[in-house]
């Protein structure tokens, strides 16, 4: 059971608040959605809660742990362990290819055994429709496959909670249905996911709880299929 | 005026040029460790989480690229005794010299191929649980060496014809094994055309071994991207 909530996290760059004051509760096994404007906060929430940007203040609470309070972590290692994110742009790193790209985690950070994290990665590749791409490398991938790449490094690590920031933005209508097509199945596992998109589809068929951002602000919040009424 | 041009004073002395050359390349090879070692520290201190040592990496290579080498051997041979009573046999200050000055150019290139990997690699890294010793290790140097590369066996090219400025400093190495011989046998055109030669001979052996190093690269740790493309190109024009 890990739950993650977040009480009055803030943030600014050089001056501009691009947080106020955010709070937000996930359960475990939940699916929640945020939505809004380009430039409303979502991806900086995304990027908060993975601690890959330090609020500036606020608290965050992961599993019962404090991982955050005041500008300070306290639990990073609790965080990298059941937090995983997949980025817009895939990220995936262009000199490994699909399957490196997805054990190289294990490998490094879990010391799973290369033979064995092999294993898993091409489990995951196959679940993924991409076992026969395991030797290719990012760029020989389409943006498609490059997300299904970058989706299956972040569930490699297992992780409890799983961040998704606009992976089908930068897709065509196919690609992006793909990869929605494999959110959807993830949704069933019950692994809590929360997920900045602007795919109406996403949001209709997988989202317990929606939120809307406006100016660093979550302006509203609402069950599932009540915010587009 | 005609020149009566004599190589019998080449062929009598082939171990004399072999014995400089010898020392030339130790120079090299052992420079060439310690500057390396000195300059990928330096640049990981670079980007180190600390303000004083990235501002005492900068300071170093500002430093460091701001004094002529030629200055520096003499610096350090003649002055660094007489300010601190250390004797250093000029051997050891020619491989002190041209470890400093190579580790600060090749700091600097490392910086440059360091800056040039996009941050959102890194940011993947981190959220896997990545320190930052393992994703300089696994994520930036792999995709580092292959921008650098060339530019850091440049820097090993470049250094091996800076090594006969360590005859100043009375290094007997290649140019000044030339410059002994010449005094005894009075014909500087003959030794100082053949000792050109072979600086010439042993660099282009060291740049047709930096484009085999270079090509092994692209085609083993590169494959992605513009590089695999480049691959392609050179296999044919190559």
């Amino acid at each position: 059971m890990v739950d993650l909530s977040l009480r009055n996290v803030s943030i600014a760059f050089g001056g501009a608040k691009i947080l106020r004051n955010i709070s937000l509760d996930l359960k475990t096994g939940e699916k929640v959605c945020i939505l809004g404007k380009s430039g409303a906060g979502k991806s900086t929430l995304l990027r908060c809660i993975s601690l890959l940007d330090i609020p500036d203040g606020g608290e965050m609470i992961l599993g019962g742990r404090r991982v955050l309070h005041n500008k300070r972590v306290q639990d990073m290692g609790y965080l990298r362990k059941n937090v995983s994110m997949v980025f817009q742009d895939y990220n995936l790193w262009p000199h490994k290819n699909a399957l490196q790209n997805i054990i190289e985690g294990l490998v490094v950070v879990r010391k799973v055994e290369p033979s064995n994290a092999a294993a898993i990665g091409r489990s995951i590749l196959k679940s993924m429709g991409l076992e026969c791409k395991e030797n290719c490398f990012p760029f020989s991938l389409s943006g498609g496959e490059q997300q299904r790449v970058a989706i299956a490094r972040a569930l490699a690590m297992e992780p409890s909670i799983l961040l998704l920031d606009e992976i089908t933005s930068s897709l065509d209508i196919d690609s992006a249905r793909s990869v929605i097509g494999i959110i959807k199945k993830l949704s069933t596992t019950g692994i809590s996911m929360i997920i900045v998109t602007h795919q109406r589809e996403l949001v209709r068929e997988i989202a317990d709880r929606v939120y809307l951002m406006a100016n660093g602000e979550m302006v509203e919040c609402s069950r599932n299929g009540d915010i587009f009424t | 005026m005609s020149y009566g041009w004599s190589f019998n004073v080449i062929y009598i002395n082939i171990p004399v040029f072999l014995k400089g050359l010898l020392v030339s390349v130790e120079i090299l090879a052992a420079s060439m460790i310690v500057g390396t070692i000195i300059g990928l520290a330096v640049s990981i201190l670079l980007f180190y989480n600390n303000r004083l040592l990235r501002w005492f990496s900068r300071l170093y290579i500002t430093i460091v690229r701001s004094i002529p080498l030629l200055m520096l051997l003499i610096w350090v041979y003649f002055v660094f005794p007489i300010l601190f009573g250390i004797n250093i046999s000029a051997f050891a200050t020619a491989i002190i010299c041209f470890s400093l000055s190579l580790s600060a150019f090749l700091a600097e290139s490392l910086r440059s191929g360091i800056e040039s990997v996009p941050v959102n690699h890194v940011d993947s890294a981190v959220v896997l649980g990545m320190d930052r010793l393992q994703i300089l290790r696994h994520i930036i140097f792999p995709q580092v060496a292959r921008q650098v590369l060339p530019n850091i066996l440049n820097h090993y090219i470049t250094l091996f014809k800076l090594s006969s400025m360590a005859s100043v400093i009375t290094v007997n190495e290649l140019l000044h094994a030339s410059s002994t011989l010449i005094s005894v046998t009075y014909r500087p055109l003959e030794i100082y055309t053949f000792t050109a030669l072979m600086y010439i001979a042993i660099v282009l052996m060291m740049t047709w071994l930096a484009s085999i190093i270079e090509k092994r690269l692209l085609m083993s740790i590169a494959k992605s991207g513009d590089n695999l493309r480049k691959v392609a190109w050179w296999e044919s024009y190559g």
